[in-house]
């Protein structure tokens, strides 16, 4: 968080090579917790936890598990590669020290997500995430789409974050604790509290936003918009996982329900379905991840849904597997993109010669998104196939749809291998040429990986295998093999790969079929979305139009009319006191003071010009001031008479350009504003007579007046009380200050009809 | 607006108005007075000046800049709050030099640090409004 913002001196310190000097933070996290892999590894969990609002429960605690250690590795590995790759690709670009700004940030919120044990901070950190995510979407800032996708994923996944706060608020008054770890051994609490399903609902909700699930799947391709190092990291490796990691992390409570499997089940599904088939209709190679990527997220969150043992296992696998060859596989299309200037995989073609590297780890990602041994991504293929067949009911259906999706993701494959480096000669009018070191480390780090967890399928075993177990306590130890023998996996796994090849050569030898598919705009859950936000924007702009009319007389009758009717409502309960005051308690100039104001009153209604409106104001003005000096308030006073001359001072400034002063003469108006400001005038007098009633004597002021010298080292008690015992409040009072002095400046500046204010 | 006597006089008073408010802020913990106070006076005197001048000569004249005083009365004002974290304390707790005295102030603190980030904001405030208001 810090190093966030110290980013842009930085990298204006270090120019091109910052990218480089920020990879090194995340590498050291990523070292830090290698470190801590055997120690997880054997069950040991590490706890840190700082108190934060310790009188509402609220610390920042941390808890170190397999699954929090799992994705952290992910985060900060990827995250360091992400970065190194992001110095190179984004050189002469403008504003890249935002860019590290708002990454680095999301970084930090990330992993504070995952490492998270306190619901509230985890949540906290959950919005961050979007937050960060909405700066990184909208980085090209100057493009109206970028702007509207980095919109939508904002109002998407803050939408469900509203759900989730909900959902995390009754799962925390119905578990009765604030922390993960204790409401994981509380279901049964939970269960009895009667929030269960509205709690379990609200978190499912939250985390389909996040994860892109059916209907929320639209907001994920639209990201794309960001520059690719992004859709790297945030789309694939981590931010959509973090609805993913959260189910996963509440799975232990919500297993079991029925309703939990059946929504997860049946969305998953259908994402995973959707999602597969719109990747193949694609042209654009980020489209094509983006959708495969909705479609893998559908994937877990379908077996997860499952819930077995071995699902759990499947979906752990898969997650490790599914970040390796996704993130390289982005990384590689921002390589393509930025080399030869297009995404679109019609126009590209036999790039193996020019970028052999690039195309090996494509390759090698690809074959693992197949699930080809010796890869990585065929140990997750055979467990998934495991846990869908292993189903009780339902069995085929899963089964069916993994295959179909199976088929698919063959084909994408080979749309993002085959017809890039290989297939037709490109249509390209520039030579490309191999990409820089910098950029290559990232794809190439992670296909190596993904070679070397397939092939040493022990390495990433113990932690693995510790993750399945915090998402399902109890189950049975994992240990991964590439070899399983020949059983119904692999045959099914064959005849996938066989079917999904017979797809792809279809693809590729019909681009016209494919481009002449057409989906009507208006069964896409995005048409829903642009139809609610334009009906919103309606209604706003109908209700303002109506409201703010513009004249401040207006507003201000319905701001005062409405305060008097509130006052009525509490006042009603309370008699009219009783005056105890005769005319010998005034003293003369008091009855001077009130009577000079009250002249001033009258002059300033019955006034023919402005000016001598607002002079007369001032006398009021003045004349309050004077009172507060009789009542011994010097500070109040003070300020009183600074305001008075400034208002003049600024009345003054805009004097001749008002229009002309208007007098009401008709009666109606004039009975009406007179109306308001008896009524207004009547309850101020009502009230304070009724506080007059009560001994002023309160324990405050004691307490103020005899605390302010030993505890704050003052004898003015107003001062203290503003800096001191209530500095918050005017902390918060300053920062509106500062925050209307800009508004009014905008306003100022805007009504020139200049587009842009010069800040 | 054109009055010589004003005119005139403000150059004169300027120093006076920026050394009353420096005053009040300063003795605001013991006695009437304080940043928000001071913070007025301040820039009512550059308000006069504008009024004679222009907003935009008053802005050359004393190089000023109402959006960065804005900036930097909210950042001391903040920063007065985190510095009682560094040494453990809660955010905001008033922390004092207790061995110094200075005259017309007092003791040295943190909510003196305070008062200055208010009597900065408020004074960055004013003058913003003002000097959009001569420029409109």
């Amino acid at each position: 968080m810090v190093l966030a913002g110290l980013a842009p001196f930085i990298h204006r310190a270090l120019g091109n090579k910052s990218g480089m000097f920020f990879a090194l933070f995340p590498a050291a996290a990523f070292v830090y917790f290698v470190k801590l892999v055997p120690e997880v590894s054997i069950g040991n969990t590490q706890q840190y936890i700082f108190d934060w609002v310790p009188s509402l429960g609220i610390s920042l605690s941390f808890n170190l598990d397999g699954l929090s250690l799992l994705f952290a590795l992910l985060i900060t590995g990827i995250g360091a590669l992400v970065l190194l790759y992001a110095g190179t690709y984004m050189k002469g670009k403008s504003q890249t020290d935002r860019f590290f700004v708002a990454l680095i940030l999301f970084m930090a919120s990330m992993l504070g997500l995952v490492l998270s044990d306190n619901l509230i901070s985890l949540f906290v950190f959950w919005e961050l995430t979007s937050f960060s995510s909405y700066f990184l979407i909208g980085f090209h800032h100057e493009d109206k789409d970028s702007r509207k996708s980095a919109l939508q994923a904002l109002l998407i996944t803050a939408g469900g974050g509203l759900a989730l706060l909900a959902g995390m608020i009754l799962l925390g008054i119905g578990g009765e604790s604030w922390t993960i770890t204790t409401l994981l051994e509380r279901g049964d609490v939970l269960a009895e509290s009667g929030f269960f399903n509205a709690a379990m609902l609200l978190i499912i909700i939250g985390c389909f936003t996040k994860s892109a699930q059916f209907p929320f799947h639209f907001w994920l391709p639209s990201a794309m918009a960001a520059p690719t190092p992004v859709s790297a990291y945030l789309h694939s490796a981590t931010m959509v996982k973090a609805g993913v990691y959260l189910l996963a992390r509440f799975s232990p409570i919500f297993n079991g329900a029925d309703g939990w499997h059946a929504i997860l089940l049946i969305f998953g599904g259908i994402t995973m379905l959707i999602g597969a088939i719109i990747a193949v209709m694609q042209t654009d190679l980020k489209k094509i991840l983006a959708y495969t990527t909705v479609s893998a997220l559908g994937l877990l969150v379908m077996l997860l849904g499952i819930g077995t043992g071995i699902a759990i296992k499947a979906a752990v696998i898969f997650i490790l597997a599914h970040a390796l060859y996704k993130g390289c596989l982005f990384l590689i299309a921002g390589i393509v993109d930025h080399e030869t200037g297009s995404r679109n995989i019609r126009k590209l073609g036999r790039l193996f010669k020019q970028m052999p590297v690039t195309a090996s780890a494509a390759i090698l990602a690809c074959v693992s998104m197949v699930g080809i041994p010796p890869l990585f991504g065929f140990i997750s293929k055979e467990y998934s196939y495991e846990a869908t067949l292993s189903m009780i009911v339902n069995s085929p259906l899963t089964t069916s749809a993994f295959f179909i999706t199976g088929v698919l993701f063959t084909a994408a494959a080979g749309m993002l291998s085959y017809m890039v480096f290989f297939g037709k000669r490109n249509r390209l009018r520039i030579t490309p040429h191999e990409a820089p070191p910098a950029l290559l480390a990232g794809p190439v780090v992670l296909a190596i990986l993904s070679l070397t967890f397939g092939l040493f399928s022990g390495l990433a075993n113990p932690l693995l295998d510790q993750a399945s177990q915090v998402v399902y306590p109890g189950n049975e130890p994992l240990s991964i093999q590439l070899w399983h023998g020949v059983n119904t996996e692999l045959i099914l796994s064959i005849v996938t790969l066989l079917a999904g090849l017979g797809a792809f050569t279809f693809v590729y030898m019909n681009p016209r079929l494919m481009s002449r598919i057409e989906v009507s705009e208006k069964i896409k859950p995005s048409y829903a979305y642009q139809q609610t936000m334009d009906t919103i924007a309606e209604l706003a702009r109908s209700v303002t139009q109506k409201v703010q009319n513009g004249y401040l007389r207006v507003y201000i009758s319905v701001m005062v009319g409405t305060f008097c009717i509130l006052a009525l409502i509490i006042l009603q309960d309370f008699g009219i006191p009783k005056i105890a005051v005769t005319w010998t308690d005034f003293r003369v100039y008091d009855i001077v003071i009130g009577v000079l104001m009250i002249i001033a009153c009258f002059y300033t209604v019955v006034a023919k010009s402005r000016l001598l409106a607002i002079a007369m104001l001032g006398v009021v003005g003045y004349g309050v001031a004077f009172v507060f000096i009789i009542f011994g308030a010097p500070d109040l006073a003070m300020t009183q008479i600074l305001i008075e001359t400034l208002t003049v001072v600024l009345f003054v400034l805009v004097l001749w350009k008002l229009p002309h002063y208007l007098i009401f003469d008709e009666g109606f108006i004039k009975f009406r504003y007179f109306l308001v400001s008896a009524l207004f005038g009547g309850i101020m007098t009502w009230i304070v007579m009724l506080v007059t009633q009560y001994p002023l004597d309160s324990h405050l002021k004691d307490f103020f007046a005899e605390n302010s010298y030993p505890l704050a080292m003052g004898r003015n008690v107003v001062n203290v009380i503003l800096v001191d015992f209530r500095s918050l409040d005017t902390l918060g009072e300053i920062v509106v200050l500062g925050i209307a002095a800009i508004g009014i400046y905008g306003l100022m500046k805007f009504n020139d009809g200049s587009e842009k204010a010069n800040l | 607006m054109n009055s010589t006597i004003l005119s005139m006089g403000i150059r004169i008073l300027i120093p006076l108005f920026m050394l009353f408010s420096l005053y009040l802020l300063f003795r605001g913990h013991n006695a009437p007075g304080g940043g928000f106070v001071a913070g007025l006076v301040a820039s009512t005197g550059f308000a006069l000046y504008a009024i004679n001048y222009g907003a935009e000569r008053t802005r050359r004249r004393f190089s000023l800049n109402p959006l960065f005083l804005i900036a930097l009365g909210l950042l001391i004002a903040v920063l007065s709050g985190l510095i009682p974290l560094l040494v453990g304390e809660t955010f905001m707790k008033g922390l004092w030099m207790e061995e110094i005295t200075v005259p017309i102030m007092g003791k040295p603190g943190t909510p003196i640090l305070f008062d200055i980030g208010v009597y900065l904001l408020v004074a960055g405030t004013v003058m913003k409004i003002v000097f959009s208001l001569w420029e409109e």
